[in-house]
C-alpha cells in the first residue's frame, strides 16, 4: 500500500471520517486498541482495520506507515494525539498530520509545530456565528 | 535551584523530600486531590491541585523560571507532553520524565527528550548484567549502552592471562584496563604492570566488543 491514509481512534469521528475517506474511493487504514469502537463504522467502510495499540511503533508498521500520505489522530486523549503526532513526524515523517483536540490549551505548543489541528468545539462555535451571520 | 514536580504518587513523596533535603525549591502539581492535602501536609510546601499537563495549570504553578522540570505521571504520553511544554513553550534546558512502557525509553530519545527513565528498563539492564557473565562481578553501561564497564576477578591459577605484562596482552586495541584492584591497592597499570593472580580488573570496553573481551580475559592456559 502507498498514499493511503490512516486513522488513529475509532471514536464517531474516526470512525465516520474513515468510512467517508474509504467511500470516495480512498484506501483507509483505522486503529484503535478497543475492539468495540470499531461498530462506529458504517456499511461504506472496505478498509482494513487494526485492533491495536496506535503507541507501539510496531503497530503503525504494521499499518505501513512510512508510505502512508496522511494520518489523522483522533483518539478520545489530547495528549496521546500530541505524542502519536510527534512519532508520525519525527520518527516516520508523514507527509500531512492532523490532529484533534477537544481542549485549546495546547495551542501555543502546537503552533511550533506542521500540524494541522481540528478543534470541534471551536468549530461548533464558528459555525453558529456563521450562521447568525449568514442570515 | 527552582524544581517543578509534575504528578507521580510515592516517586513525588521520595523526591520532593530529597530535593528538600537539599534546600531546593520546589514547585509541585498533582491532579488527585487528596493525594495533593497529603504532599502538603507531610512536606510543609505548596502543592497545587490541577491537570499538570495542561499550559494554563503549568503557568499558574510558576514553571516559568524553573531549572528543573521532572515528570512523573501515570501515563506515559501525559509524561511527553509535559516535557514538549517544557523544552518548546517555555525554554526550560534540563527535563527529566519516567515511562511506564519500557519501549519508550527509545521513542522519546528519538522524539528529543534525553532524560528518560523506566523502571523495568533499569531492572532488565541491572539483571542482564548480573546474568551475563560467569567471573564477572560488576558490568555497568554508560551512554545508552555503548560503553562497558567490567569487574573481572581473578580466581583460577591457569588463566591464560596471569603472569603476563599489559603490554604482553592481545586484542588491546578492544579495551583498555584502566585500574587494577590488589591487595587492597588500587594499581593504575602501565604497560610493564603484571597481571597477578587474585587481581581485581577495571575493563573498559564497548558494549560491542564486551563478549570478545570476556572470552579472552577468561582464557585459560593452553
Amino acid at each position: 500500500m502507498r498514499g493511503h491514509v490512516i486513522v488513529i481512534g475509532a471514536g464517531k469521528f474516526g470512525s465516520y471520517l474513515a468510512s467517508s475517506l474509504s467511500a470516495r474511493g480512498q484506501d483507509v487504514i483505522l486503529i484503535d486498541k478497543d475492539k468495540e469502537a470499531f461498530s462506529n463504522l458504517t456499511e461504506e467502510f472496505a478498509g482494513y482495520e487494526i485492533n491495536d495499540n496506535a503507541f507501539e511503533l510496531e503497530v503503525l508498521e504494521e499499518a505501513e506507515i512510512g508510505k502512508a500520505a496522511q494520518v489523522i489522530i483522533a483518539t478520545n486523549s489530547d495528549n496521546a494525539n500530541i505524542f502519536i503526532a510527534y512519532i508520525c513526524d519525527e520518527i516516520y515523517h508523514v507527509p500531512q498530520i492532523f490532529v484533534r483536540q477537544s481542549n485549546e490549551d495546547k495551542v501555543s505548543l502546537l503552533a511550533g509545530t506542521r500540524y494541522k489541528v481540528i478543534y470541534p468545539f471551536n468549530l461548533s462555535i464558528q459555525q453558529y456565528f456563521n450562521m447568525v451571520e449568514g442570515n | 535551584m527552582k524544581v517543578l514536580i509534575a504528578g507521580g504518587q510515592n516517586e513525588a513523596d521520595f523526591i520532593i523530600k530529597m530535593f528538600k533535603e537539599e534546600k531546593h525549591q520546589l514547585v509541585v502539581i498533582n491532579s488527585d486531590i487528596n493525594y495533593c492535602k497529603l504532599l502538603s501536609r507531610e512536606n510543609h510546601i505548596k502543592v497545587y491541585s490541577g491537570d499538570p499537563t495542561q499550559i494554563s495549570v503549568l503557568t499558574d504553578a510558576g514553571i516559568q523560571d524553573c531549572d528543573l522540570v521532572v515528570a512523573l505521571c501515570s501515563k506515559d504520553e501525559d509524561n511527553f507532553v509535559i516535557c514538549q511544554i517544557a523544552s518548546k513553550v517555555f525554554d526550560i534546558q534540563k527535563v527529566v520524565c519516567i515511562v511506564s512502557n519500557p519501549k519508550n525509553v527509545d521513542v522519546f530519545h528519538n522524539l528529543g527528550i534525553k532524560s528518560v527513565v523506566s523502571s523495568a528498563f533499569l531492572l532488565l539492564q541491572t539483571i542482564k548484567a548480573e546474568a551475563e557473565f560467569e567471573n564477572v562481578v560488576k558490568a555497568l553501561t554508560f551512554e545508552q549502552d555503548k560503553i562497558a564497564m567490567l569487574e573481572f576477578k581473578l580466581n583460577e591459577p591457569d588463566s591464560a592471562i596471569i603472569g603476563k605484562t599489559l603490554a604482553e596482552l592481545e586484542n588491546t586495541k578492544l579495551y583498555t584496563i584502566a585500574c587494577i584492584y590488589r591487595e587492597t591497592q588500587a594499581i593504575i597499570p602501565s604497560g610493564n604492570t603484571e597481571i597477578k593472580l587474585g587481581d581485581k580488573l577495571f575493563i573498559v570496553t564497548t558494549y560491542l566488543d564486551k563478549d570478545e573481551v570476556v572470552r579472552y580475559i577468561q582464557k585459560k592456559k593452553s
